[in-house]
């Protein structure tokens, strides 16, 4: 009976499908016996296999489908459960298209989403914490730097495929802005159920679609048990240490809550185990003005390379932090985050120093012993409206600081020397867009900031008292206005505005009495700028285009003896971004800019910035030139978690005022002078790391090369120099077993420095580091790791040290769990390394914390 | 005696074949389905079965299927108590580790007759009613991408009153998808709605056995008066919750509630 019907609708087809011009009708049939087969695939595509049209066959088998216009050499597949799939040339010659299918058995490729580790969707990569996190993680922070393509630096920076963040949001919220170091740090990663990357995000969501961004941002996902609860950890230890007269003591207290309209972070910690409190409360998206005011004096240890801070950092820190935010019916958000700090630190070294100069070198031994207070307050509020046609940011902020330190020398120069430094500043900013009739866009922003900075030095040395007074202070603003076109995938803006800039300088040097020395100023340096940009922006496909070009007249007006004038600065940049595949882009960008001189280096007076060294400025005013290209490949398989990233960069800068070193006596003047200086500096970074599900684990490498070559007038005689520093760092860690994971990360170091007709100098360093967690049951985790620095310069001097540290923790229940620990277990007491300056070598020997042991006891509610 | 023997074996070769061919196979998608109840509320989830044989589909909640499973139990009830007390005593007041129901629909699609057969609860009583299937226009797009191993085309299309963007896989050749979504020459493998209030994600697909429409006949309706009848339980939720405990309380929420389907 069906075959008879069938054969009856293929008549009666064969006769419709002739006035079918830009249709394909047919029929779908079993071959063994003619009977239609409904619901099978019609599938029709062109030569590269894309898939034009398709269609499904009703219960006679029957399909229509509408073809394109273009419909050369295309060819028909029809699948079906059951039947051997069907493929043939389209035949396009009015005549009925009869499929007749084979029965016949394919096996469907089973699938099952294995743990879920990473996953993606379009531009959001999600990773599964509990798929990275182990027993001994406690932080958040401590499961994402296990995650592969995110890298968290020491001070709790993040970053994604080598780019900084531009967002961290908690479920949507950025509560912190850009001080997350406070969530990496302290939300348990007991609360998160996942963590998204979101690729390319532009928070504002009126710029969606329109204005590109080659930053990520980081979304923490909570789980459900612990969305919309009070959640509070703490913990409070205590202990000995052998080389500290006083108790080692750390607490602190950690309370969260996320609801959907009301987000609160608050924080309350201190410590003296070396623990640097100060790095939660660094603003990792703060991007500093052209014209910050920066000062001039300080009595800061260079940070030791390689070496975890806590190992040589004696502090007594206190931190508080409170964040707020509530979030209206209409989405509109308020914010308020106040932190304080009190931090006392400690720094002794011993530093050999040696300036490399024609006439011999010239070698400076220091033995410092040094001791840092900073007390700081900060306030923020922010008002932000983030619809689609709609944004609106306006955000209060105070920032008030006071930082002193005392330092004794013995060595060369023995003195003791004597800061203090308060800070304050207060600053608006208001950013608006909007979006009107679909197509175009008016942003308005406004930015006021006052600064004031006082710089107080006094020094010692036995037989004379000298010192430097610098008093600075700011007033900046900055009025823009921008109009924005949307034409189809083209976004046309151009901004305009005027800014100024009043700044006032007041030094006084005392106690010295050398010749041509200019010890009092009182200068001011202002300006007024009003610039206008235009800049395009287009995406097509796999291609976004963006070309800035902004124009800056800038009239200066100075006190002192440099006459007032005007600048016309051109600085146009482009930027390509190729989406090669869908997880795979090139971005190349290159630019060319006259940049202003900096204002900082414009003064006539020498400025004593230590006991021993002078910055004597510039006596003029003039312009950069510079050129800078950059590519960089990203790559990504989630999938397989792969993740490839790869960046260079070369850059050209023509200054027409060179650096000069001078060495008169026992001081160092450091000033600038009319030579021809050129600069060119080259860059390349590449990081790869792939997870090892097999083992749980992942597996990369970072490399870095930088070349910086510059020239110098060093005791009247042109010095070219070049500094040169690679870095590998392969890592690899995994589960053994559910007992046991490990994890071993090396690192070699390697710097040159190459001064004119001088010998090369060098340092190689090797850094070995691991550690192995062992969990015999639920109750107990132990885990032992040590570092070894192994450390070579030319001289061919090995040093080498072993750090090694154990922890033993009591799981006693969820919520309460019991630490003993023990740091430095060889009591290691010094740590000797080489570094590299423009003309310089020094040798620095640093005091280490001791051996010591703590209990601590850790509760969550 | 031999006769017997032949005919024996040809039987077990026609059964073999049968089974080769897939005619009765069946396979389970299981989907990942984030959803949301109200505007700005946090999303929930959900974990969505698709039953598929050659004549039709059924998708339904795993969670209500477990749920519905343990109560239609003789001692359904003392289980669940004693699950959920373990389960307050694990993860608090807040867990929500006990068998509870999540989406309270199930969608049986019946391929030969391009209708699918709709079930949801309100409370505890159940309505019915059909909806076509292949309802939905939908456009092909130039993106391809591998999920979970399938290599996947983009499409997009809107339906009852959402635009929806989906990728869906050739190599599962079964025009479904989870919920009421099909209409494309492969499996939907993840779909998502333009307001990102709803998501499904494929995650995994295996030969299953096919479970059975385990309700019961509920009340026929349409599709709009189903709706309708929903959204003003829910709106009122809070009024019946006060008759039915004596309390008093006032909802304050200017939450909208939302659906998948947004043209009612």
């Amino acid at each position: 009976m069906n075959k008879l019907l069938f054969t009856a609708i293929i008549m009666l087809f064969s006769i419709l499908s002739v006035s079918a011009e830009t249709q394909i009708i047919g029929l779908v049939g079993n071959k063994t016996d003619n009977t239609p087969i409904s619901n099978a695939n019609i599938l029709i595509k062109d030569t590269d296999g894309k898939l034009l049209a398709f269609g499904i066959s009703d219960i006679d088998g029957r399909f229509t489908i509408k073809l394109p216009d273009d419909n050369d050499c295309l060819s028909i597949i029809v699948t079906k459960i059951g039947y051997k799939p069907y493929s043939a040339a389209l035949s396009l010659d009015n005549q009925l298209a009869i499929i007749l299918m084979e029965e016949g058995a394919k096996e469907l490729q089973e699938v099952e989403v294995k743990a879920d580790r990473i996953r993606e969707n379009g531009d959001t990569v999600t990773y599964t914490v509990s798929s990275f996190a182990e027993k001994e993680d406690k932080s958040i922070g401590d499961v994402l730097r296990r995650m592969p393509g995110i890298d968290v630096a020491k001070n709790g920076k993040i970053q994604y495929q080598g780019v900084d963040i531009n967002k961290f949001y908690i479920e949507g919220s950025d509560l912190l802005g850009g001080k997350y170091g406070i969530a990496t740090n302290e939300i348990s990663h007991d609360d998160i159920g996942a963590v998204e990357i979101l690729e390319n995000h532009q928070p504002m969501q009126v710029l969606r679609g329109l204005s590109f961004s080659d930053q990520a941002a980081i979304n923490l996902k909570m789980k459900s048990k612990s969305k919309a609860s009070l959640l509070v950890h703490g913990s409070m230890a205590g202990g000995f240490a052998e080389r500290l007269e006083e108790t080692l003591w750390q607490g602190d207290i950690f309370s969260m809550m996320i609801t959907g309209k009301y987000q609160m972070i608050n924080t309350f910690q201190g410590n003296n185990v070396g623990r640097n409190l100060s790095d939660q409360l660094i603003d990792f998206t703060y991007r500093k003005t052209e014209d910050m005011l920066n000062g001039y004096i300080s009595l800061n240890t260079p940070a030791t390379p390689n070496l975890s801070q806590n190992r040589s950092f004696f502090n007594r820190s206190w931190i508080a932090s409170s964040n707020h935010l509530i979030k209206s019916a209409k989405g509109r958000e308020n914010k308020l985050q106040i932190d304080y700090i009190n931090d006392q630190a400690s720094v002794q070294s011993t530093s050999t120093t040696t300036y490399f100069i024609e006439s011999g070198d010239k070698i400076i031994i220091e033995d410092k012993n040094s001791l840092s207070h900073r007390q700081g307050l900060t306030g923020k509020h922010t008002y932000e409206v983030n619809e689609k046609t709609y944004f609106l940011n306006n955000t209060l902020s105070t920032d008030l600081s006071w930082n002193n330190s005392d330092m004794s020398t013995i060595g060369t120069m023995p003195n003791s020397q004597s800061v203090r430094m308060p800070d304050y500043s207060v600053n608006n900013t208001l950013k608006l867009i909007k979006r009107i009739s679909g197509n175009r866009l008016i942003t308005f922003t406004s930015h006021n900031e006052w600064k004031s900075l006082t710089e107080k030095l006094s020094i010692d040395n036995g037989a004379q008292h000298y010192g430097q007074q610098v008093r600075q202070s700011s007033f900046y603003t900055d009025e823009n206005a921008s109009l924005g076109f949307i034409l189809g995938k083209m976004l046309l803006s151009l901004d305009t505005g005027v800014s100024g800039y009043l700044r006032n300088l007041n030094t006084n040097l005392y106690g010295i009495n050398m010749a041509d020395l200019i010890g009092v100023e009182a200068l001011s340096t202002d300006y007024l700028r009003v610039f206008a940009s235009s800049k395009f922006e287009w995406r097509f496909k796999w291609l976004e285009l963006t070309f800035d070009f902004p124009v800056n007249l800038y009239t200066y007006f100075f006190s002192g003896s440099i006459n007032n004038r005007k600048y016309l600065f051109l600085s146009p940049s482009l930027s390509t971004r190729l989406q090669l595949r869908p997880r795979m882009s090139l971005t190349l960008q290159g630019n060319v800019h006259r940049s202003p001189a900096s204002l900082h280096n414009i003064h006539d007076s020498s400025i004593l910035t230590d006991y021993r060294s002078f910055c004597q400025g510039v006596d003029d005013y003039d312009t950069s030139l510079g050129q800078s290209l950059s590519a960089s490949f990203s790559y990504r398989n989630a999938i397989n978690g792969l993740f490839v990233m790869a960046t260079g960069s070369y850059s050209w800068n023509k200054p027409k005022f060179g650096t000069v070193q001078d060495i008169i006596d026992d001081y160092i003047f450091y000033s600038y002078q009319s030579h021809p200086s050129n600069s060119r500096n080259a860059m390349v970074l590449i990081n790869i790391s792939k997870t090892l599900d097999f083992m749980r684990g992942a597996i990369g490498i970072k490399e870095i090369y930088s070349r910086k070559e510059n020239r110098m007038l060093s005791q009247g005689l042109y010095t070219e120099y070049s500094n040169q520093y690679f870095s590998l760092s392969p890592f690899i860690n995994g589960n053994i077993s559910t007992c046991l994971n490990w994890n071993f990360q090396f690192n070699w170091e390697r710097s040159l420095l190459n001064i004119s007709d001088m010998p090369q100098r060098n340092s190689n360093n090797y850094i070995y580091a691991g550690a192995l967690t062992f969990i015999p049951c639920p109750l107990i985790t132990w885990t032992t790791s040590g570092e070894l620095y192994h450390t070579q310069n030319k001289e061919n001097n090995l040093k080498k040290i072993f750090m090694l540290d154990t922890k033993l923790t009591f799981n006693i229940s969820k919520h309460i769990e019991i630490t003993a620990s023990v740091t430095n277990i060889l009591n290691r007491k010094e740590y000797r390394y080489t570094a590299f300056g423009s003309l310089l070598q020094y040798e620095r020997s640093i005091k280490l914390r001791g051996r010591e042991f703590m209990v601590s006891t850790y509760i969550s509610l | 005696m031999n006769k017997h023997i032949i005919l024996l074996v040809l039987l077990l070769i026609k059964v073999s074949n049968a089974v080769g061919q897939g005619s009765s196979v069946s396979y389970r998608a299981v989907y990942d389905f984030d959803y949301a109840i109200r505007t700005e509320e946090t999303q929930r989830n959900d974990c969505l079965f698709l039953d598929i044989n050659k004549n039709g589909s059924l998708c339904y909640s795993y969670y209500t299927f477990e749920s519905d499973s343990l109560w239609s139990t003789p001692d359904g009830d003392k289980v669940f108590r004693t699950l959920l007390t373990n389960a307050i005593s694990t993860e608090g007041a807040r867990t929500n580790a006990f068998p509870h129901k999540r989406s309270k629909f199930t969608v049986s699609k019946c391929y030969e007759q391009k209708e699918a057969l709709v079930k949801e609860s309100i409370d505890s009583d159940i309505y019915e009613y059909t909806v076509p299937m292949y309802d939905i226009i939908w456009t092909i797009m130039d993106s391809t991408d591998v999920i979970c191993g399938y290599p996947c085309i983009k499409a997009t299309g809107e339906y009852h009153g959402r635009r929806w963007e989906v990728w869906f896989t050739t190599e599962i050749p079964f025009s479904d998808g989870p919920w009421q979504l099909s209409g494309l020459p492969g499996l939907i493998v993840r779909a998502q709605d333009s307001d990102h209030l709803f998501c499904f994600k494929l995650t995994g697909f295996s030969r299953a056995q096919s479970k059975v429409d385990w309700r019961g006949q509920g009340e026929k309706t349409t599709r709009v008066d189903f709706l309708r009848r929903k959204k003003k339980a829910l709106i009122n939720s809070n009024a019946m919750t006060n008759a039915m405990l004596g309390t008093n309380t006032i909802s304050t929420s200017k939450k909208e509630y939302v659906f998948l389907e947004a043209d009612f």
